[in-house]
Protein backbone atom coordinates (compact mmCIF):
# COMPACT_ATOMS: atom_id res chain seq x y z
CA UNK A 1 0.00 0.00 0.00
CA UNK A 2 1.69 3.27 -1.07
CA UNK A 3 2.24 5.71 1.78
CA UNK A 4 3.02 8.60 -0.54
CA UNK A 5 0.82 11.64 -0.33
CA UNK A 6 1.49 15.31 -0.54
CA UNK A 7 -1.59 17.18 0.51
CA UNK A 8 -2.13 20.76 1.61
CA UNK A 9 -2.99 19.84 5.25
CA UNK A 10 0.14 17.65 5.47
CA UNK A 11 2.35 20.40 4.12
CA UNK A 12 0.88 23.15 6.29
CA UNK A 13 3.53 22.99 8.99
CA UNK A 14 6.53 25.01 10.11
CA UNK A 15 9.92 24.24 8.61
CA UNK A 16 11.74 21.65 10.72
CA UNK A 17 14.79 22.84 12.69
CA UNK A 18 17.32 21.59 10.10
CA UNK A 19 15.17 22.98 7.25
CA UNK A 20 15.18 26.30 9.04
CA UNK A 21 18.98 26.21 9.32
CA UNK A 22 19.29 25.74 5.55
CA UNK A 23 16.70 28.46 5.01
CA UNK A 24 18.81 30.87 7.11
CA UNK A 25 21.90 29.92 5.07
CA UNK A 26 19.82 30.61 1.96
CA UNK A 27 18.84 34.07 3.20
CA UNK A 28 22.47 34.89 3.98
CA UNK A 29 23.54 33.76 0.50
CA UNK A 30 20.81 35.77 -1.21
CA UNK A 31 21.82 38.83 0.81
CA UNK A 32 25.29 38.43 -0.74
CA UNK A 33 23.79 38.35 -4.23
CA UNK A 34 24.20 34.60 -4.73
CA UNK A 35 21.67 32.22 -6.26
CA UNK A 36 20.94 30.65 -2.87
CA UNK A 37 21.36 27.44 -0.91
CA UNK A 38 20.83 25.17 -3.89
CA UNK A 39 22.40 21.79 -4.58
CA UNK A 40 22.58 20.81 -8.21
CA UNK A 41 23.39 17.66 -10.12
CA UNK A 42 24.11 17.58 -13.83
CA UNK A 43 23.18 14.38 -15.60
CA UNK A 44 24.84 13.71 -18.97
CA UNK A 45 22.35 11.74 -21.05
CA UNK A 46 24.35 11.34 -24.28
CA UNK A 47 22.25 11.70 -27.43
CA UNK A 48 18.84 11.45 -25.73
CA UNK A 49 16.15 13.64 -27.27
CA UNK A 50 15.92 16.77 -25.08
CA UNK A 51 12.24 17.40 -25.86
CA UNK A 52 11.35 13.80 -24.94
CA UNK A 53 13.32 14.05 -21.69
CA UNK A 54 11.51 17.28 -20.79
CA UNK A 55 8.12 15.76 -21.63
CA UNK A 56 8.88 12.72 -19.46
CA UNK A 57 9.79 14.94 -16.51
CA UNK A 58 6.80 17.29 -16.97
CA UNK A 59 4.31 14.44 -16.83
CA UNK A 60 5.99 12.73 -13.89
CA UNK A 61 3.57 12.71 -10.90
CA UNK A 62 6.38 13.10 -8.33
CA UNK A 63 7.84 16.11 -10.18
CA UNK A 64 4.38 17.65 -10.44
CA UNK A 65 3.61 17.11 -6.73
CA UNK A 66 6.95 18.27 -5.31
CA UNK A 67 7.04 21.19 -7.77
CA UNK A 68 4.07 22.64 -5.87
CA UNK A 69 5.94 23.00 -2.56
CA UNK A 70 6.69 26.56 -1.45
CA UNK A 71 7.35 28.36 1.76
CA UNK A 72 5.23 31.20 3.03
CA UNK A 73 5.27 33.51 6.06
CA UNK A 74 2.66 33.67 8.72
CA UNK A 75 2.55 36.08 11.60
CA UNK A 76 5.01 36.85 13.17
CA UNK A 77 7.12 36.11 10.10
CA UNK A 78 7.52 32.41 10.75
CA UNK A 79 8.23 30.35 7.63
CA UNK A 80 5.91 27.43 6.92
CA UNK A 81 5.62 24.95 4.10
CA UNK A 82 2.61 25.14 1.81
CA UNK A 83 1.44 23.84 -1.56
CA UNK A 84 0.43 25.92 -4.56
CA UNK A 85 -2.97 25.09 -5.95
CA UNK A 86 -1.74 24.46 -9.49
CA UNK A 87 1.28 22.46 -10.56
CA UNK A 88 3.74 24.93 -12.10
CA UNK A 89 6.06 23.97 -14.93
CA UNK A 90 9.44 23.29 -13.30
CA UNK A 91 11.03 21.84 -16.45
CA UNK A 92 12.79 24.23 -18.84
CA UNK A 93 14.46 23.38 -22.14
CA UNK A 94 17.36 25.44 -23.51
CA UNK A 95 19.03 25.19 -26.91
CA UNK A 96 22.74 25.63 -26.10
CA UNK A 97 25.82 24.26 -27.85
CA UNK A 98 28.30 25.59 -25.29
CA UNK A 99 27.71 23.41 -22.20
CA UNK A 100 30.09 25.36 -19.95
CA UNK A 101 28.51 28.74 -20.74
CA UNK A 102 25.06 27.23 -20.23
CA UNK A 103 26.04 25.78 -16.85
CA UNK A 104 27.64 29.04 -15.75
CA UNK A 105 24.42 30.91 -16.59
CA UNK A 106 22.26 28.39 -14.72
CA UNK A 107 24.45 28.56 -11.60
CA UNK A 108 23.73 32.28 -11.32
CA UNK A 109 19.97 31.72 -11.31
CA UNK A 110 18.02 31.46 -8.07
CA UNK A 111 15.03 29.17 -7.86
CA UNK A 112 13.09 32.17 -6.59
CA UNK A 113 9.37 32.15 -7.06
CA UNK A 114 9.64 29.05 -9.19
CA UNK A 115 9.86 26.94 -6.07
CA UNK A 116 12.22 24.44 -4.56
CA UNK A 117 12.81 22.04 -7.41
CA UNK A 118 13.69 22.71 -11.02
CA UNK A 119 15.00 20.81 -14.03
CA UNK A 120 16.88 22.55 -16.85
CA UNK A 121 17.35 20.44 -19.97
CA UNK A 122 20.14 21.40 -22.37
CA UNK A 123 19.53 20.50 -25.98
CA UNK A 124 23.10 20.48 -27.20
CA UNK A 125 22.65 18.71 -30.55
CA UNK A 126 23.55 15.16 -29.58
CA UNK A 127 24.71 16.08 -26.07
CA UNK A 128 21.68 16.28 -23.81
CA UNK A 129 22.16 17.27 -20.18
CA UNK A 130 19.74 17.81 -17.33
CA UNK A 131 20.61 20.11 -14.47
CA UNK A 132 18.50 19.17 -11.43
CA UNK A 133 18.34 21.99 -8.86
CA UNK A 134 17.21 21.12 -5.34
CA UNK A 135 16.65 23.72 -2.64
CA UNK A 136 18.61 22.67 0.43
CA UNK A 137 15.85 23.92 2.75
CA UNK A 138 13.66 21.11 1.39
CA UNK A 139 16.15 18.33 0.61
CA UNK A 140 19.18 16.90 2.35
CA UNK A 141 21.45 14.72 0.23
CA UNK A 142 19.57 11.52 1.08
CA UNK A 143 16.33 13.32 0.24
CA UNK A 144 17.74 14.31 -3.16
CA UNK A 145 18.62 10.67 -3.88
CA UNK A 146 15.18 9.55 -2.66
CA UNK A 147 13.53 12.08 -4.95
CA UNK A 148 15.59 10.95 -7.96
CA UNK A 149 14.58 7.33 -7.33
CA UNK A 150 10.95 8.37 -6.84
CA UNK A 151 11.02 10.29 -10.13
CA UNK A 152 12.48 7.25 -11.91
CA UNK A 153 9.86 4.96 -10.37
CA UNK A 154 7.05 7.48 -10.96
CA UNK A 155 5.98 6.99 -7.33
CA UNK A 156 7.25 7.04 -3.76
CA UNK A 157 6.35 4.31 -1.28
CA UNK A 158 7.64 5.84 1.96
CA UNK A 159 6.25 8.78 3.94
CA UNK A 160 6.40 12.17 2.27
CA UNK A 161 7.74 13.90 5.38
CA UNK A 162 9.07 12.86 8.78
CA UNK A 163 6.86 13.24 11.81
CA UNK A 164 6.54 16.84 12.90
CA UNK A 165 9.37 18.24 15.05
CA UNK A 166 7.79 19.00 18.41
CA UNK A 167 8.08 22.49 19.84
CA UNK A 168 10.98 22.55 22.30
CA UNK A 169 10.01 22.00 25.94
CA UNK A 170 11.83 23.66 28.87
CA UNK A 171 14.62 21.04 28.76
CA UNK A 172 15.16 21.60 25.07
CA UNK A 173 15.33 25.36 25.60
CA UNK A 174 18.05 24.80 28.24
CA UNK A 175 19.95 22.69 25.73
CA UNK A 176 19.48 25.36 23.08
CA UNK A 177 20.93 28.01 25.38
CA UNK A 178 23.90 25.76 26.28
CA UNK A 179 24.47 25.09 22.62
CA UNK A 180 24.34 28.78 21.73
CA UNK A 181 26.85 29.47 24.52
CA UNK A 182 29.19 26.85 23.02
CA UNK A 183 28.84 28.52 19.62
CA UNK A 184 29.75 31.93 21.09
CA UNK A 185 32.69 30.39 22.97
CA UNK A 186 34.24 28.68 19.95
CA UNK A 187 33.31 31.01 17.08
CA UNK A 188 34.08 34.69 16.72
CA UNK A 189 34.94 37.29 14.11
CA UNK A 190 38.66 36.40 14.10
CA UNK A 191 38.11 33.03 12.49
CA UNK A 192 40.26 32.52 9.40
CA UNK A 193 38.40 33.11 6.17
CA UNK A 194 39.25 33.17 2.47
CA UNK A 195 36.37 35.54 1.86
CA UNK A 196 37.32 38.79 0.15
CA UNK A 197 35.13 41.84 0.42
CA UNK A 198 33.39 42.44 -2.88
CA UNK A 199 33.16 38.77 -3.83
CA UNK A 200 29.37 38.88 -3.70
CA UNK A 201 27.21 37.88 -6.62
CA UNK A 202 29.61 35.58 -8.44
CA UNK A 203 28.59 32.15 -9.65
CA UNK A 204 30.53 29.29 -8.02
CA UNK A 205 33.30 27.39 -9.80
CA UNK A 206 33.92 23.68 -9.30
CA UNK A 207 36.83 21.31 -9.56
CA UNK A 208 36.44 17.56 -9.16
CA UNK A 209 39.23 15.41 -7.73
CA UNK A 210 38.69 11.79 -8.77
CA UNK A 211 40.75 9.00 -7.29
CA UNK A 212 41.00 5.42 -8.52
CA UNK A 213 39.99 2.49 -6.29
CA UNK A 214 43.70 1.74 -5.72
CA UNK A 215 44.43 5.36 -4.81
CA UNK A 216 41.42 5.36 -2.48
CA UNK A 217 42.80 2.27 -0.73
CA UNK A 218 46.13 4.09 -0.33
CA UNK A 219 44.37 7.21 0.99
CA UNK A 220 42.37 5.12 3.49
CA UNK A 221 45.48 3.28 4.67
CA UNK A 222 47.32 6.56 5.12
CA UNK A 223 44.33 8.08 6.95
CA UNK A 224 44.26 5.11 9.34
CA UNK A 225 48.01 5.28 9.86
CA UNK A 226 47.68 8.97 10.74
CA UNK A 227 45.00 8.10 13.34
CA UNK A 228 41.73 8.56 11.42
CA UNK A 229 40.24 5.21 12.43
CA UNK A 230 37.08 6.79 13.87
CA UNK A 231 36.36 9.03 10.94
CA UNK A 232 38.02 9.33 7.54
CA UNK A 233 36.26 12.67 7.22
CA UNK A 234 38.34 14.03 10.08
CA UNK A 235 41.44 13.36 7.95
CA UNK A 236 39.88 15.06 4.91
CA UNK A 237 38.90 18.06 7.06
CA UNK A 238 42.42 18.22 8.49
CA UNK A 239 43.76 18.27 4.92
CA UNK A 240 41.35 21.01 3.82
CA UNK A 241 42.11 23.11 6.93
CA UNK A 242 45.84 22.73 6.30
CA UNK A 243 45.30 23.88 2.70
CA UNK A 244 43.19 26.89 3.73
CA UNK A 245 45.84 28.02 6.21
CA UNK A 246 48.53 27.58 3.51
CA UNK A 247 46.58 29.97 1.24
CA UNK A 248 46.17 32.49 4.07
CA UNK A 249 49.89 32.26 4.85
CA UNK A 250 50.75 32.95 1.21
CA UNK A 251 48.48 36.00 1.47
CA UNK A 252 50.51 37.10 4.49
CA UNK A 253 47.70 36.80 7.03
CA UNK A 254 47.63 33.34 8.63
CA UNK A 255 44.50 32.69 10.66
CA UNK A 256 44.59 32.60 14.47
CA UNK A 257 42.12 29.72 14.19
CA UNK A 258 39.74 28.07 11.74
CA UNK A 259 36.13 27.24 12.65
CA UNK A 260 33.95 24.97 10.56
CA UNK A 261 31.11 22.49 10.79
CA UNK A 262 30.29 19.06 9.45
CA UNK A 263 26.71 17.88 8.96
CA UNK A 264 25.56 14.75 10.78
CA UNK A 265 22.85 12.65 9.15
CA UNK A 266 20.10 11.94 11.67
CA UNK A 267 17.87 9.82 9.45
CA UNK A 268 16.96 6.38 10.80
CA UNK A 269 19.63 3.83 9.81
CA UNK A 270 17.21 1.43 8.13
CA UNK A 271 14.15 1.69 5.91
CA UNK A 272 13.48 3.96 2.95
CA UNK A 273 13.26 7.18 5.02
CA UNK A 274 11.14 10.12 3.97
CA UNK A 275 11.10 12.11 0.77
CA UNK A 276 11.16 15.76 1.81
CA UNK A 277 12.77 18.02 4.41
CA UNK A 278 16.16 17.74 6.10
CA UNK A 279 17.00 15.53 9.02
CA UNK A 280 20.49 16.49 10.00
CA UNK A 281 22.48 18.25 12.67
CA UNK A 282 26.04 19.49 12.91
CA UNK A 283 29.34 19.07 14.68
CA UNK A 284 31.57 22.12 15.04
CA UNK A 285 35.35 22.13 15.02
CA UNK A 286 37.96 24.70 15.88
CA UNK A 287 41.62 24.34 14.93
CA UNK A 288 44.15 26.72 16.44
CA UNK A 289 47.17 28.02 14.56
CA UNK A 290 49.45 25.46 16.23
CA UNK A 291 47.22 22.65 14.87
CA UNK A 292 47.34 23.95 11.34
CA UNK A 293 51.02 23.46 10.53
CA UNK A 294 50.74 19.68 10.57
CA UNK A 295 47.67 17.77 9.31
CA UNK A 296 48.47 14.94 11.75
CA UNK A 297 48.27 17.35 14.68
CA UNK A 298 45.04 18.81 13.25
CA UNK A 299 43.60 15.29 12.94
CA UNK A 300 44.31 14.50 16.59
CA UNK A 301 42.61 17.75 17.66
CA UNK A 302 39.60 16.93 15.49
CA UNK A 303 39.37 13.40 16.94
CA UNK A 304 39.28 14.78 20.48
CA UNK A 305 36.60 17.36 19.56
CA UNK A 306 34.57 14.72 17.69
CA UNK A 307 34.50 12.35 20.66
CA UNK A 308 33.77 15.18 23.14
CA UNK A 309 30.82 16.39 21.09
CA UNK A 310 29.29 12.97 20.54
CA UNK A 311 29.74 12.15 24.24
CA UNK A 312 27.97 15.38 25.20
CA UNK A 313 25.16 14.68 22.68
CA UNK A 314 26.00 17.88 20.87
CA UNK A 315 24.22 16.93 17.59
CA UNK A 316 20.98 16.28 19.47
CA UNK A 317 21.39 19.49 21.47
CA UNK A 318 22.09 21.44 18.31
CA UNK A 319 18.82 20.17 16.86
CA UNK A 320 17.13 21.68 19.91
CA UNK A 321 18.79 24.97 19.08
CA UNK A 322 17.59 24.70 15.50
CA UNK A 323 14.05 23.98 16.68
CA UNK A 324 14.26 27.00 18.97
CA UNK A 325 15.47 29.14 16.04
CA UNK A 326 12.21 28.82 14.21
CA UNK A 327 10.13 30.38 16.99
CA UNK A 328 11.42 33.98 17.00
CA UNK A 329 10.51 36.15 13.99
CA UNK A 330 12.67 35.57 10.91
CA UNK A 331 14.72 38.78 11.29
CA UNK A 332 15.64 37.85 14.88
CA UNK A 333 16.49 34.24 13.94
CA UNK A 334 18.75 35.55 11.16
CA UNK A 335 20.50 37.90 13.59
CA UNK A 336 20.96 35.08 16.14
CA UNK A 337 22.28 32.83 13.40
CA UNK A 338 24.92 35.38 12.32
CA UNK A 339 25.95 36.55 15.76
CA UNK A 340 28.51 33.93 16.93
CA UNK A 341 30.72 34.53 13.90
CA UNK A 342 29.52 38.11 13.28
CA UNK A 343 28.51 37.20 9.76
CA UNK A 344 31.72 35.47 8.72
CA UNK A 345 29.84 32.16 9.01
CA UNK A 346 32.75 29.70 8.95
CA UNK A 347 36.20 29.07 7.49
CA UNK A 348 34.96 26.56 4.90
CA UNK A 349 32.10 24.18 4.30
CA UNK A 350 32.56 20.42 4.37
CA UNK A 351 30.19 17.49 3.96
CA UNK A 352 30.28 13.83 3.07
CA UNK A 353 27.73 12.60 0.57
CA UNK A 354 28.57 9.01 1.52
CA UNK A 355 28.16 6.16 -0.91
CA UNK A 356 27.20 7.56 -4.32
CA UNK A 357 26.35 4.10 -5.67
CA UNK A 358 22.75 4.79 -4.64
CA UNK A 359 22.62 7.32 -7.46
CA UNK A 360 20.15 6.11 -10.14
CA UNK A 361 21.81 4.79 -13.30
CA UNK A 362 18.98 6.13 -15.43
CA UNK A 363 17.32 9.53 -15.40
CA UNK A 364 14.01 10.28 -17.09
CA UNK A 365 14.32 6.72 -18.37
CA UNK A 366 17.62 7.38 -20.19
CA UNK A 367 21.02 5.91 -19.21
CA UNK A 368 23.22 8.38 -17.32
CA UNK A 369 26.75 8.63 -18.73
CA UNK A 370 28.07 10.78 -15.86
CA UNK A 371 26.84 12.86 -12.92
CA UNK A 372 28.47 16.11 -11.88
CA UNK A 373 27.72 17.10 -8.26
CA UNK A 374 27.46 20.83 -7.68
CA UNK A 375 26.96 21.57 -3.97
CA UNK A 376 26.06 25.07 -2.78
CA UNK A 377 29.07 27.29 -2.11
CA UNK A 378 27.97 29.69 0.62
CA UNK A 379 29.79 32.98 0.56
CA UNK A 380 31.20 33.71 3.06
CA UNK A 381 33.25 31.55 3.32
CA UNK A 382 33.37 30.98 -0.44
CA UNK A 383 34.87 27.48 -0.26
CA UNK A 384 33.24 24.11 0.26
CA UNK A 385 34.65 20.61 -0.14
CA UNK A 386 32.32 17.67 -0.56
CA UNK A 387 33.42 14.04 -0.55
CA UNK A 388 31.73 10.89 -1.77
CA UNK A 389 32.55 7.39 -2.97
CA UNK A 390 31.64 6.03 -6.41
CA UNK A 391 32.07 2.25 -6.74
CA UNK A 392 34.71 2.37 -4.01
CA UNK A 393 36.60 5.31 -5.52
CA UNK A 394 36.91 8.58 -3.58
CA UNK A 395 35.53 11.70 -5.20
CA UNK A 396 36.06 15.25 -3.95
CA UNK A 397 34.22 18.26 -5.29
CA UNK A 398 35.87 21.59 -4.51
CA UNK A 399 33.45 24.49 -4.91
CA UNK A 400 34.71 28.06 -4.67
CA UNK A 401 33.83 31.66 -5.29
CA UNK A 402 36.41 33.20 -7.62
CA UNK A 403 37.48 36.03 -5.32
CA UNK A 404 37.61 33.80 -2.24
CA UNK A 405 40.05 31.48 -3.99
CA UNK A 406 41.33 32.56 -7.39
CA UNK A 407 42.15 30.10 -10.17
CA UNK A 408 45.84 29.92 -9.38
CA UNK A 409 45.22 29.47 -5.64
CA UNK A 410 42.52 26.89 -6.35
CA UNK A 411 44.91 24.91 -8.57
CA UNK A 412 47.60 24.91 -5.87
CA UNK A 413 45.03 24.06 -3.18
CA UNK A 414 43.66 21.06 -5.12
CA UNK A 415 47.10 19.80 -6.05
CA UNK A 416 48.43 20.01 -2.48
CA UNK A 417 45.27 18.35 -1.10
CA UNK A 418 45.67 15.49 -3.57
CA UNK A 419 49.37 15.09 -2.67
CA UNK A 420 48.60 15.20 1.04
CA UNK A 421 45.91 12.53 0.80
CA UNK A 422 48.05 10.24 -1.34
CA UNK A 423 51.18 10.91 0.69
CA UNK A 424 53.21 11.88 -2.38
CA UNK B 1 36.05 -4.53 36.23
CA UNK B 2 36.07 -7.64 34.02
CA UNK B 3 33.11 -8.34 31.79
CA UNK B 4 33.06 -11.47 29.63
CA UNK B 5 33.29 -10.65 25.93
CA UNK B 6 30.11 -12.65 25.28
CA UNK B 7 28.18 -10.38 27.69
CA UNK B 8 29.49 -7.30 25.90
CA UNK B 9 28.54 -8.82 22.57
CA UNK B 10 25.04 -9.53 23.87
CA UNK B 11 24.55 -5.91 24.95
CA UNK B 12 25.93 -4.56 21.66
CA UNK B 13 23.73 -6.94 19.68
CA UNK B 14 20.64 -5.84 21.62
CA UNK B 15 21.44 -2.16 21.20
CA UNK B 16 21.93 -2.47 17.43
CA UNK B 17 18.85 -4.68 17.05
CA UNK B 18 16.73 -2.05 18.86
CA UNK B 19 18.24 0.70 16.73
CA UNK B 20 17.72 -1.12 13.44
CA UNK B 21 14.47 -2.85 14.38
CA UNK B 22 15.63 -6.34 13.43
CA UNK B 23 18.02 -9.20 14.21
CA UNK B 24 21.76 -8.59 13.92
CA UNK B 25 24.57 -10.83 12.68
CA UNK B 26 27.67 -10.59 14.90
CA UNK B 27 30.20 -10.82 12.11
CA UNK B 28 28.42 -8.54 9.63
CA UNK B 29 30.58 -5.51 8.72
CA UNK B 30 29.54 -2.49 10.81
CA UNK B 31 28.79 -0.48 7.67
CA UNK B 32 26.14 -3.00 6.62
CA UNK B 33 24.50 -2.53 10.04
CA UNK B 34 24.16 1.18 9.30
CA UNK B 35 26.80 2.10 11.88
CA UNK B 36 29.04 5.06 11.15
CA UNK B 37 31.75 6.48 13.39
CA UNK B 38 29.31 8.57 15.40
CA UNK B 39 26.97 5.69 16.06
CA UNK B 40 29.92 3.51 17.15
CA UNK B 41 30.83 6.13 19.77
CA UNK B 42 27.17 6.27 20.84
CA UNK B 43 27.07 2.47 21.09
CA UNK B 44 30.16 2.43 23.30
CA UNK B 45 28.60 5.16 25.44
CA UNK B 46 25.52 2.97 25.88
CA UNK B 47 27.79 0.07 26.90
CA UNK B 48 29.46 2.42 29.41
CA UNK B 49 26.05 3.28 30.87
CA UNK B 50 25.05 -0.37 31.01
CA UNK B 51 28.14 -1.55 32.91
CA UNK B 52 28.93 1.73 34.71
CA UNK B 53 32.46 1.97 33.29
CA UNK B 54 34.38 4.35 31.04
CA UNK B 55 35.65 3.11 27.66
CA UNK B 56 38.16 5.45 25.96
CA UNK B 57 37.39 5.63 22.24
CA UNK B 58 40.24 7.84 21.05
CA UNK B 59 42.57 4.86 20.61
CA UNK B 60 40.17 2.74 18.59
CA UNK B 61 41.74 1.21 15.48
CA UNK B 62 40.38 0.06 12.14
CA UNK B 63 40.66 -3.58 13.22
CA UNK B 64 38.33 -2.86 16.15
CA UNK B 65 35.65 -1.56 13.81
CA UNK B 66 35.24 -4.65 11.60
CA UNK B 67 32.13 -6.10 13.24
CA UNK B 68 30.34 -6.33 16.60
CA UNK B 69 32.66 -9.11 17.76
CA UNK B 70 35.79 -6.99 17.26
CA UNK B 71 34.05 -4.02 18.88
CA UNK B 72 33.19 -6.17 21.91
CA UNK B 73 36.83 -7.31 22.10
CA UNK B 74 37.99 -3.67 22.02
CA UNK B 75 35.53 -2.70 24.77
CA UNK B 76 36.63 -5.63 26.94
CA UNK B 77 40.33 -4.75 26.47
CA UNK B 78 39.68 -1.10 27.39
CA UNK B 79 37.70 -2.08 30.52
CA UNK B 80 40.70 -3.90 32.00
Amino acid sequence: MPRWSLSAPEMDRPLSGPDHFHWLVHRAMRAHGQAGNISRMRFDLGAADAADVAATLRTNPVVQAVGRVRWCFRWPLLPRWRLTEDAPDVVHVHRADDGEAWLSQRLREPLGREGLLRFDVRDGAGATQVLASFHHALFDHQGMLNLLHAVEAGAWHGPAMPSLDRAPGPGAWREAVACAAAAFRTAGPRLGSLWVRGAAGEEPHYQVLRFTVEETARINARARAMGASLSRNAWYMAGVAHGVQAVLERRGRPAPYLWFSAPVDQRPPTGPGHLLTNLNSFLFFRLEREHLHDPGVALRALNVQLVEQVRSRFPQRYRSLLRAFRHPPAWLASAMFALPSLGRWSSFGHSDLGDLDRMPVTFAGRPVAQVLHLPPVPGPPGLCVVTGRERGALLMVIGRQGLALNEQEAGAFASSLRDLLLGT
Amino acid sequence: MTVPQEDLLLVLRDLVAKRNGGPVVDDAPLETLGLDSLSVIELLMAVEDHFGVRIPVEGIGAGDLRDLRSLAAYAQHQMH
